[in-house]
């Protein structure tokens, strides 16, 4: 279905089947307070716990233009979790400043809301995907209301002992680079 | 002497005189250090029989190995990969560690990191020759067979440390290591003698009270 058609769909209201699109990573990487001014957009993990942070951010351009929330059926955001040292929880924020995965680093770390939208993922098991539900940011990210800086992942506040890692895009071995499936329906 | 006293008497110097301690059968109880993150150390043994089969190391949360000794805690997160060394040399088996603090197994939890990576591999083998593999987290088997190679094969300082654990706050670990292969013990002479002593002990004491 081409862009222009999905376009005419949403703005007269023609019934259109639902369809699935997957935004890959353009940027991952992680943040750490013991090494502050590092920057490990090359990593091929992504280390969370003892103060670490990862940071991922997905490409959605390859959605029609055009879609209201309502399109937005479901998203979820998919990551690999390569290693499991110490299991708890994990906790995911909407991050609402720019940063780049090749300059970030844990002092110029960008701003996240408030409080998680996700909080204290239970994460026990090496070798697993994790998946959780991203709709609502999705929602908010292709219709503007704000701007799509991805997501940081943290040790669960209710779990702050948790210690993880996440595979990244460089880790190209196992090809198990986090990525966003989206469901969208007119 | 009562009855009893003697039939306790009698049980007790049947067993000790039955008793061998329990203990494994040790393939190999070795350590060594590693010079390089991306250092591998094969290990060769065969079984004459089928047997349940222990491969683990103890250089990471530390402990005492099959030979006795002390080993420290402190050495880099260890993997074993068990491969059959005949025909393409298939992986049969590769561990990591364990995950704390409840799924450790046997492993012990190393007290600066509070992670429990020592490898446990505990496989019931056909008789056969095999090749355990010891590396170092990640450098994990790249395919199905040992001529696969493995992931940071060639990246000698695949940890930017050497044996810097990147995990949580990050650990400076050493290259040591400490490998133990046994398998499952018999059990021992005493115990399989225990239910025919009780019940022999049993029958004495019967006769004894009859007459």
């Amino acid at each position: 279905m081409t862009k222009g058609l999905v376009l005419a769909a949403v703005l007269f209201g023609l019934p259109v089947a639902v369809s699935a699109a997957t935004g890959i990573v353009v940027g991952d990487t992680y943040i750490s307070p013991i090494n502050p001014t590092i920057n490990f957009g090359n990593a091929t993990a992504l280390n969370i716990g003892g103060g670490a942070s990862a940071l991922i951010q997905v490409d959605l351009s390859s959605l029609p233009t055009g879609l209201l929330a309502s399109n937005i059926r479901r998203a979820t955001l998919t990551v690999f979790v390569n290693k499991v040292f110490i299991a708890g929880g994990l906790d995911f924020s909407q991050v609402t400043t720019p940063w780049s995965e090749g300059t970030v680093t844990f002092n110029t770390q960008p701003t996240i809301r408030g409080t998680p939208f996700i909080n204290n993922v239970a994460v026990n098991t090496s070798a697993t995907f994790l998946t959780v539900d991203i709709t609502d940011l999705v929602q908010q990210w292709v219709t503007g209301v704000s701007p799509n800086f991805g997501v940081e992942i943290t040790a669960a506040v209710a779990a702050p002992g948790t210690v993880v890692n996440l595979d990244s895009k460089e880790s190209t071995s196992t090809s198990h680079s986090a990525f966003a499936d989206i469901t969208i329906q007119f | 002497m009562g009855i009893i006293k003697r039939n306790v008497l009698f049980a007790a110097v049947l067993l000790l005189l039955f008793h061998r301690p329990v203990l494994a059968n040790t393939i190999l109880s070795t350590t060594g250090t590693f010079a390089v993150d991306d250092a591998e150390q094969s290990f060769n043994f065969t079984l004459a029989s089928a047997a349940t089969v222990t491969m683990r190391t103890w250089s990471f949360g530390g402990g005492t190995n099959a030979n006795g000794s002390v080993i420290t805690t402190g050495g880099f997160a260890p993997v074993l990969s068990l491969f059959n060394a005949s025909g393409s040399q298939p992986l049969l088996a590769f561990d990591t560690g364990g995950t704390a603090p409840l799924a450790c197994g046997p492993r012990n939890i190393d007290p600066v990191t509070g992670f429990c990576l020592d490898a446990y591999l505990n496989d019931f083998l056909s008789a056969g020759s095999y090749i355990l593999v010891l590396t170092q987290f990640d450098n994990t088997p790249n395919g199905p067979n040992l001529s696969d190679g493995f992931f940071e094969q060639g990246n000698g300082n695949f940890t930017g440390g050497p044996f810097f654990l990147n995990a949580g706050t990050g650990f400076q670990r050493t290259g040591d290591w400490a490998v133990d292969i046994t398998t499952a013990p018999e059990p021992s002479t005493a115990a399989l003698l225990i239910p025919i002593l009780t019940l022999f002990v049993i029958a004495h004491a019967v006769r004894t009270r009859r007459v």
